[in-house]
């Protein structure tokens, strides 16, 4: 048989076919195994998109996020006026930075424990691009439930001193004199005599049409530690946050709750750690007045007036916020200052490059407290783990995306094996007959084979192509319609920003192609086999 | 009637043959010693048998389609001599034994059946053809295959039906088509197992007359496997009976009825009758 001829009849045998439905049925079947496989990479590129989307504008819920270059990751305004207040640094200083998104999108996810049993609060931490804390956090991942240093101020004794300065400047009272009222006054400080309370700024202030109005004011925080930098390029106030997911009070009319920056302070379950409330408190006071007669300096013993935070016990609050609870402060470190001190003095000591600067910091801890503890006597801070991370949570869910996708691929092509090889079994039991004429006029096992292989593999090849072009001329743009819908009606478009694009590439479409005639191939094979070893006198005697 | 001038195209030594009967698992024989069988060129061989006497059975080995194990079977095909027997198939040359494809057989074959199955989407032309676009190769001469065509078809009278689509010729045709079929590879000998058994008397008269020019042709051997008599009797120049020798029908022999000749002029008209 030549392959003129052998073309020939292929050419005429199927395309002025009458007979087998077994043909018309199994195209149909190649054809919708080829839209249901086209259609489902189709589907997934569209969530791939949006899954790329939210990972790149994904507002991450916990953990390190990098915003040094400020194109890495897009902060609103909102987000942007919180940092900046939170680390008074601008944002593209900030390396690690983590905060709660705005978008009801997060709250799709929820975050899980390491052994991914618990479900655990939102939890944010910010800190400066240089803390050392941050190498200490990161092999620290183990979450722990127990209440920990929510908020810490650790001072420079140098900005103690510029602030002492700045409080008595002005005050009638020789440079001598002033020097060693400060001196005192930092003494007393230093040894933990006497309290420091450092001024903080607002949060924010939220206020709405309505005329609701919420207020924080100047807080006054405890400072926990000081430490002696004399490195101007160090900062001078150290604050480390534990942010838990806050509310405010964003719609009078519906009296509903919404999530915010700002933030309350809440222990690992989850309460609001330490209420407080904020009240005007009347302190003793000394204040130096200069004898205009004597020259001398007088104290005079007074009382101010200052905002102080009042420690509410912590069973009275372990509930649901109220608007009341905007805003809590954690309680006293549980371990004593100077014990925090030095061990974060000696944490710092590592990024001291030079030996001197770490030597001389070294002398100065052993001179506050020469008793340095041992490694195992420090307790070591509690502080959320940084490894929780939207997008990690997103690439939790990248792999179940992609199984998904494996597992529907799988089975389509293990539907369109079993389609096909019924097709082909159906092919060839409907050509019987003319299998047992061409055997009985001389046609050999080898061509019969190759005759009826082909002729399959053409009828799939044309199934195959009818349905990739359907489903990209018709399929495609329906699907774009109905996933944009059902994604828009899920509330997921609306915080994108993004469009849907149901594309089918033409990697794809080869991947459906090469996949449907290999499974094509394999299921044909055995009803052609059948066919080419047939009998022809009993096939044409039945 | 016979022809001892004729050449034999196939000769049958002692054949027998069983196969194991796949529900008893035990073997089965079918057909006992049959001898001296010889098929002529230019004749027409009749083997008569009842329905599971072994007819399909002895097409099977005379087709090569099943194994010879005992007894041979002789093949004259032009000057090459091929044999079938103890499993092989081989041909002899310098007294050695050479084996041979079993291709062979089927181009030195036509078949005919029962029902004219046809290739459906083809015309007469092509179906009339098909063997020889099968063997078709790079040196064929498509106006050889045109004339050979052309002359089977003005043999079969389908000169008029040639374009026309298989599946719209009538029963008559489509077995005169595939008488075509099965001469047109110039075979030297054609098997046709009950050719007429589907016609109308008219039509199965038709057949007989073909055979019958086709027989004066005298290039090939024709075979026909039937239990009809009136067939038989009305071109048949032999006439072999197979005859069970067994309890239960079977095994079955094969023996030459040269007795019904005698009652030839009576087989006829009764044949008539029942035709009428």
């Amino acid at each position: 048989m030549t392959s003129k001829t052998f073309w020939e009849y292929i050419r005429k045998d199927l395309f002025y076919y009458r007979g087998l439905p077994e043909i018309k049925i199994g195209l149909a079947g190649i054809f919708f195994a080829t839209v249901s496989l086209l259609s489902l990479f189709a589907i997934s590129s569209g969530i791939k998109i949006i899954v790329d989307h939210s990972l790149t504008m994904a507002k991450p819920i916990l953990g390190v996020m990098k915003a040094t270059s400020g194109t890495d990751f897009v902060l609103d305004n909102e987000q942007m006026t919180f940092l900046q207040q939170l680390a008074q640094q601008p944002t593209s200083e900030l390396e690690a930075v983590s905060f709660i998104t705005p978008v009801d999108f997060s709250s799709e996810f929820r975050i899980w424990d390491a052994n991914q049993t618990t479900s655990l609060p939102y939890r944010a931490v910010a800190v400066r691009t240089d803390d050392p804390l941050l190498e200490y956090l990161k092999p620290k991942s183990v979450f722990s439930d127990k209440p920990h240093w929510q908020f810490e101020v650790i001072v420079n004794t140098r900005f103690l001193t510029e602030l002492l300065k700045q409080q008595y400047s002005g005050k009638t009272a020789s440079p001598a004199q002033l020097d060693e009222l400060i001196e005192n006054r930092l003494e007393a400080i230093i040894s933990g005599q006497t309290p420091f309370y450092l001024p903080m700024e607002p949060l924010q202030s939220f206020s709405s049409s309505s005329g609701f109005k919420l207020d924080f004011g100047i807080i006054e925080v405890p400072v926990s530690g000081f430490i002696a930098l004399p490195d101007d390029s160090y900062p001078d106030i150290w604050l480390h946050y534990d942010i838990a997911r806050a509310l405010y009070f964003k719609n009078p009319q519906q009296q509903a709750w919404e999530a915010s920056y700002a933030f309350q302070f809440k222990n690992g379950q989850g309460h609001p750690l330490v209420p407080y409330q904020i009240k005007t408190i009347q302190q003793p006071k000394k204040i130096p007045v200069l004898d205009e007669k004597t020259g001398d300096l007088n104290w005079v013993e007074t009382l101010r007036e200052t905002n102080a935070i009042s420690i509410v016990a912590q069973e009275q609050v372990l509930g649901q916020a109220t608007k009341n609870d905007i805003l809590s402060l954690p309680s006293q470190p549980q371990y004593d200052d100077q014990r925090i001190e030095v061990e974060h003095a000696l944490l710092w000591q590592k990024h001291y490059s030079d030996s001197n600067s770490q030597a001389r910091l070294q002398t100065e801890v052993r001179q506050f407290q020469p008793e340095t503890p041992t490694d195992e006597e420090i307790e070591p801070i509690q502080l959320v783990p940084l490894n929780y991370t939207l997008a990690k949570t997103i690439n939790r869910i990248n792999p179940t995306l992609n199984l998904f996708i494996v597992i529907s691929s799988v089975i389509i092509i293990i539907l369109s094996l079993v389609n096909i090889s019924l097709f082909g079994i159906s092919f060839v039991w409907g050509k019987r007959l003319d299998i047992g004429i061409l055997r009985s006029c001389g046609l050999n096992e080898l061509k019969m084979g190759q005759l009826f292989l082909t002729e399959i593999q053409v009828l799939i090849v044309i199934g195959i192509v009818a349905g990739i072009i359907t489903t990209l001329l018709l399929i495609s743009p329906f699907l774009k319609i109905i996933v944009t819908w059902i994604l828009y009606d899920m509330g997921v478009l609306q915080h994108l920003e993004t469009k849907i694009d149901i594309s089918i590439s033409i990697y794809d479409q080869l991947t459906t192609f090469l996949l449907l005639l290999t499974a094509g191939l394999l299921g044909s094979l055995i009803p052609t086999f059948k066919a080419a070893t047939v009998n022809p006198i009993q096939q044409l005697q039945t | 009637m016979e022809n001892s001038d004729n050449e034999a195209v196939i000769k049958i030594n002692h054949l027998s043959f069983s196969y194991v009967d796949p529900k008893t698992k035990t073997p089965q024989k079918v057909l006992q010693d049959i001898n001296n069988l010889s098929i002529n060129r230019g004749e027409i061989t009749a083997i008569l048998g009842l329905s599971g006497a072994g007819k399909s059975t002895l097409l099977n080995l005379l087709a090569g389609l099943d194994v010879v194990t005992e007894g041979s079977i002789e093949y004259q095909f032009g000057q090459q001599r091929y044999f079938a027997e103890a499993k092989k198939f081989f041909k002899r040359e310098n007294g050695q034994e050479i084996p041979v494809s079993h291709n062979i057989l089927r181009e030195n074959m036509g078949f005919v059946f029962q029902t004219a199955h046809m290739l459906a989407n083809f015309d007469a032309e092509y179906n009339i053809s098909l063997p020889l676009k099968i063997r078709e190769n790079s040196s064929t001469n498509s106006d050889e295959i045109d004339n050979k065509v052309n002359k089977i078809l003005k043999l079969l009278d389908l000169e008029k039906e040639r374009h026309q689509s298989a599946d719209t010729l009538s029963g008559g045709q489509r077995q005169r088509v595939a008488v075509g079929r099965a001469l047109i590879h110039e075979p030297s000998v054609v098997f046709s197992d009950e050719p007429n058994g589907n016609l109308d008397p008219k039509h199965g008269q038709d057949i007989i007359d073909l055979f019958n020019r086709i027989k004066q042709q005298k290039s090939v051997a024709i075979v026909i496997v039937t239990h009809d008599p009136c067939l038989a009797m009305a071109c048949a120049d032999h006439i072999w009976r197979l005859v069970p020798v067994g309890e239960n029908g079977l095994p079955s022999t094969l023996i030459e009825d040269r007795a019904i000749f005698d009652r030839k002029a009576e087989f006829i008209t009764n044949c008539n009758q029942i035709k009428e």
